[in-house]
């Protein structure tokens, strides 16, 4: 398999308050193959959309990415310049976001806002740049695509509006979208409407996607492979069928067993007893083990690294169940490290060591 | 109301330790920010001068010296001496009883009479709501000073009319912003609650939206202090308001207004006292805007 | 025994339809609850699913005297509901939000609202009213010690399991939640609905359940309605619904839930378009015709009315061609 299309290594980002970091995404590796659809699937306040933002290159202060590469086919999107991520974002790389009204302009109508966003990146004269609106209002299943570009964003209903935000989102052809869950504020049968809308367009313009959801039904018909989020950490990275199969982290194994489903008949739902850590008091050791069936005392020093459950990097694990498996490597950038000490790192690359450098307290 | 200091015990805590608890809460609110907390000062300091009056007054606010009238500061008076060579500094330690007691008695009759309206109005909306406001309207459309003039020669002048006047004249202005708090709070999840529970309206008013609503009550009648300071010293002045040889600020400024060509110093001292007591008020007004209005901490502060 | 007996029940608002036609005198109305009828015996928990906009919440907010219906009948208890107080009613029949955040008074120690509750309904007297509230707190899985906190001091799922002490505290018949879970997190999510059906059975509490998630839907009910465009679709025994769904909404519905197995290979009906406003909905016909994939014109003028699919009277649907 060629080099992926991104690949996410120790990525940490945090937020400064006055009683010390926030820790939203807290050391967390994954990669997107070429033409695949990446499921980040966690609870809120998992640090999902925090994990995507700092993908996209859009946190901001407080909020600061402290350790951690972004690469996209071979650059660093972390050392990327403001302006070449700008000349990015929209072209490149594109964004559809929940709530689809809030994420138009009220103030104009839906064809000046897709034409703005050709304006900025391509060179198309005024009439290409409408033909391309009608042809996108059109393929996203729009009708009457010349009328309704001319139309404001309230006068669509919310599954209308987010077509107009993929038609825009898809405008310069990118590569890959990133989408943050992009059908949760729809209804089930309008959710079915764009889940196999954004699948059929997948595969037709062989886009690759990272699609955050909170909702394990939705990952399971969209997705290639998932990345399964607790507490700022993907405990679990792994191709779709394999992790629902056979999940390799207790996390990732519960959380399956807790979504209900309407084929299920069991008569009472099952629970994960208590509840999330505090992301600016997390437990020395596993995220997990104040809620885990499994934990032991390996599980309370030391956060694990990533172990290679199925023999590869395609599968993942922050488990010590694992332990004996390889780990994961550490990312290369060593010198970056040195000069960012970050207790995550440290961890990973001694697996179980004492942090050397932590003073989050 | 016994009812509900009899209920008060059962799911309480303490009182002793509610009394401290309470008291922390004012004190985390007003430190919260540097404006309030010098206005919180001020203000203090006014209530200790006017409660120890007798014993901080160097004389007997109504002793006369004839002997010695309009005399400029010195060591025996710091502030100097008045037409009938009355000590100034006397006169004004004194006359912070009045500005408390106006600060007192309008904050009162403002806060009682337009809260309940504001209540009324914003809880039953409709017809009850257009006849307060409309009725209150009434009272707003005459100049403030014009109408609280007209109370006083209607009724007498004299100290209690002076700050009724003033009072009454406040009280749109609180009805107001009580009910439009009343109209939003009235559609909170809690107060539907409330009347899911069954809850009779008097007790889904007082205990679930003005409990809720305080915020801009407290600052709205501390704001308001300052101006009935202000107010009752120009009744005062006007000679509508605190007669002579009652030590109120306006009253001692109005009198010497005669001899401010001779000295300066009876005019300038009571201006100066009204000038602190106003800026004291609107420094702890304008602070608790800030903590309890706009402030991004307020739960922080108050938790 | 039957608890909440709703026939015909209709809601309809009159919608403002702008400065002209208000002057020719043009009124719209929007038809939120357009005729609905079910019935909740005492134990037995009845939910209404639909999605956003189908007029589930406004119709157990007008059974239930919340909002004034339009039209129909409900009895409680046999009674006519209009016979009841204010007060009586709702020590009857508790009512559980949506909304956890606002759903307490910010400026009440949640133990003190758990405590207003009881003595405003004289539940218990004075003197154990404290005992009571412990109790409660307990049942819901929140330690006593922590009484005296404010709302502020407690997470949106504590906060829903203290709204449902509050409503247990004036020991009601029957309990009414609408979507008491939704924007909460799955696990937690499961901790209250498990609690709430606990305390459900325990206390042979009648319920109605109203929500958008069939996941939810599926344990919690014993019988279902399927609400479509202020309409009951089809009405039944939740498991002979969802195994064997006859309605074309129904049926669309529960295949357009996602399922999370990949493994399960399903044949999606995705349905077209929206759900119409409910605005001028004609009387006449079905109101599901323009997204139906099975609509004929017979179904535009057809007579509509739920009834016994295949002579079963407690399973009915709404639709000609069953």
């Amino acid at each position: 398999m060629s080099a992926p299309l991104l690949n996410v290594e120790h990525l940490s980002t945090h937020f400064k308050t006055a009683d010390g970091p926030v820790k939203a995404v807290d050391d967390n590796s994954f990669t997107l193959e070429e033409g695949e659809v990446l499921g980040i699937v966690g609870e809120s306040g998992s640090g999902k959309s925090t994990l995507l933002r700092s993908v996209m290159g859009l946190i901001e202060d407080p909020g600061e990415i402290v350790d951690g590469r972004i690469e996209y086919r071979d650059r660093d999107l972390t050392t990327m310049s403001d302006a070449a991520l700008r000349e990015l974002r929209g072209n490149e790389i594109s964004f559809v976001f929940q709530e689809p009204t809030a994420h138009l302009n009220p103030a104009y109508t839906v064809g000046d806002q897709i034409t703005d966003v050709l304006a900025a990146h391509t060179d198309l004269s005024s009439e290409a740049q409408w033909e391309r609106v009608y042809e996108l209002l059109g393929r996203l299943g729009i009708p009457s695509p010349e009328e309704r570009a001319e139309s404001y964003p309230h006068e669509f209903s919310g599954g209308m509006a987010q077509r107009v935000c993929i038609a825009m989102a898809l405008a310069c052809e990118p590569e890959l979208l990133l989408a943050d869950e992009p059908t949760s504020a729809l209804d089930v049968t309008i959710q079915a409407q764009i889940i196999d809308l954004l699948t059929e367009l997948q595969e037709d313009l062989g886009l690759s996607m990272v699609w955050v959801t909170h909702d394990m039904g939705v990952v399971a018909e969209t997705c290639d492979s998932m990345a399964v989020m607790y507490a700022g950490n993907v405990v679990e990275y792994g191709r779709v069928d394999a992790v629902f199969d056979d999940p390799k982290h207790p996390y990732t194994e519960a959380l399956l067993r807790t979504v209900p489903s309407h084929l299920d008949t069991a008569p009472r739902f099952d629970t994960i007893e208590g509840s999330p850590p505090d992301l600016q008091d997390l437990p020395d050791g596993c995220v997990f083990q104040e809620r885990c069936p499994e934990a032991m005392e390996a599980c309370r020093t030391g956060r694990p690294p990533y172990y290679e459950v199925g023999g590869d990097s395609a599968w993942l694990s922050k488990c010590v169940l694992h332990e004996g498996k390889p780990t994961r490597p550490a990312s290369p950038s060593a010198p970056d490290a040195d000069a960012n000490p970050s207790a995550t790192l440290a961890d990973s690359q001694t697996d179980g060591g004492k942090p050397t450098g932590e003073g989050d307290r | 109301m016994s009812q509900e200091s009899a209920d008060a015990t059962v799911t309480e805590r303490p009182r002793q330790s509610r009394a401290v608890a309470g008291a922390t809460r004012v004190w985390r609110i007003v430190s919260a920010n540097s404006l309030s907390l010098v206005g919180f000062c001020i203000v203090l300091s006014l209530v200790f001068v006017a409660v120890f009056a007798p014993v901080l007054a160097p004389y007997e606010p109504s002793a006369q010296q004839l002997d010695n009238t309009l005399a400029p500061p010195s060591a025996d008076h710091p502030f100097g001496t008045d037409n009938t060579g009355r000590d100034i500094l006397s006169r004004i330690i004194f006359g912070t009883r009045y500005a408390i007691a106006i600060a007192v008695v309008v904050v009162t009759l403002e806060t009682v009479v337009g809260v309940s309206l504001g209540l009324v109005a914003g809880y039953y909306r409709g017809k009850v709501d257009e006849t307060v406001m409309r009725g209150l309207d009434v009272l707003v459309s005459l100049p403030p000073l014009l109408l609280a003039m007209v109370i006083v020669t209607t009724f007498g002048i004299n100290i209690w009319n002076a700050m009724l006047a003033i009072g009454i004249v406040y009280i749109p202005m609180m009805s107001r912003t009580v009910r439009s708090s009343a109209l939003s709070i009235r559609e909170e999840t809690y107060v539907q609650a409330a009347e899911g529970l069954g809850y009779d309206s008097k007790r889904v008013m007082l205990k679930h939206i003005l409990p809720n609503s305080v915020p801009p009550i407290v600052v709205l009648g501390t704001t308001d202090v300052a101006y009935a300071l202000i107010d009752v010293a120009t009744l005062s002045f006007l000679g509508l308001g605190i007669q002579p040889p009652k030590p109120s600020w306006g009253a001692m400024a109005n009198a010497a207004r005669e001899y401010i060509l001779v000295t300066p110093w009876p005019i300038v001292f009571p201006t100066l006292a009204i000038a602190i007591a106003v800026l004291g008020f609107n420094l702890l007004g304008m602070g608790l805007r800030e903590t309890l209005l706009y402030g991004e901490d307020y739960d922080e502060v108050v938790e | 025994m039957t608890l909440l007996d709703v026939d015909g029940l209709k809601k309809h608002f009159t919608v403002d339809s702008g400065f002209l036609s208000g002057l020719l005198g043009e009124t719209r109305t929007l038809k939120a609850v357009d005729g609905i009828d079910f019935s909740v015996d005492a134990g037995e928990a009845f939910t209404l699913v639909g999605e956003s906009g189908c007029g589930k919440s406004t119709a157990i907010l007008s059974a239930l005297r919340h909002q004034q219906p339009t039209a129909g009948k409900v009895r409680f208890k046999g009674q006519d509901i209009e016979m009841y107080s204010k007060r009586a009613l709702r020590g009857e029949a508790q009512l559980i939000y949506q909304d956890q955040q606002d759903t307490l008074n910010p400026k009440m120690s949640v133990g003190e609202a758990i405590a207003e509750a009881i003595r405003f309904h004289d539940v218990v007297p004075p003197e154990e009213v404290d005992a009571r509230v412990d109790d409660l707190l307990e049942r819901v899985g929140i330690s006593p010690a922590e009484k005296y906190q404010e709302p502020s001091a407690f997470s949106g799922g504590q906060k829903q399991r203290i709204a449902i002490a509050r409503a247990l505290a004036v020991e009601p018949s029957l309990l009414v939640a609408d979507e008491p879970v939704s924007g909460l997190d799955v696990s937690v999510q499961a901790q209250i609905l498990n609690r709430l059906m606990d305390l459900q059975e325990e206390f042979g509490l009648g319920l109605v359940y109203v929500t958008h998630n069939l996941g939810i839907a599926r344990k919690i009910s014993d019988t279902i309605g399927v609400m479509y465009l202020g309409r009951i679709v089809e009405y039944g025994d939740v498991d002979d619904i969802f195994e064997d769904p006859q309605h074309p909404y129904t049926q669309a519905l529960l295949s357009a839930n996602p399922v999370p197995d990949p493994a399960v290979d399903r044949d999606r009906i995705v349905l077209e378009g929206n759900m119409p406003d409910p605005i001028d909905v004609d009387d006449r016909g079905c109101p599901f015709v323009p997204r139906c994939p099975e609509a004929t014109a017979e179904c535009e003028t057809a007579e509509m009315g739920l009834k016994p699919f295949e002579g079963d009277r407690g399973h009915l649907v709404d639709c000609i061609h069953r």
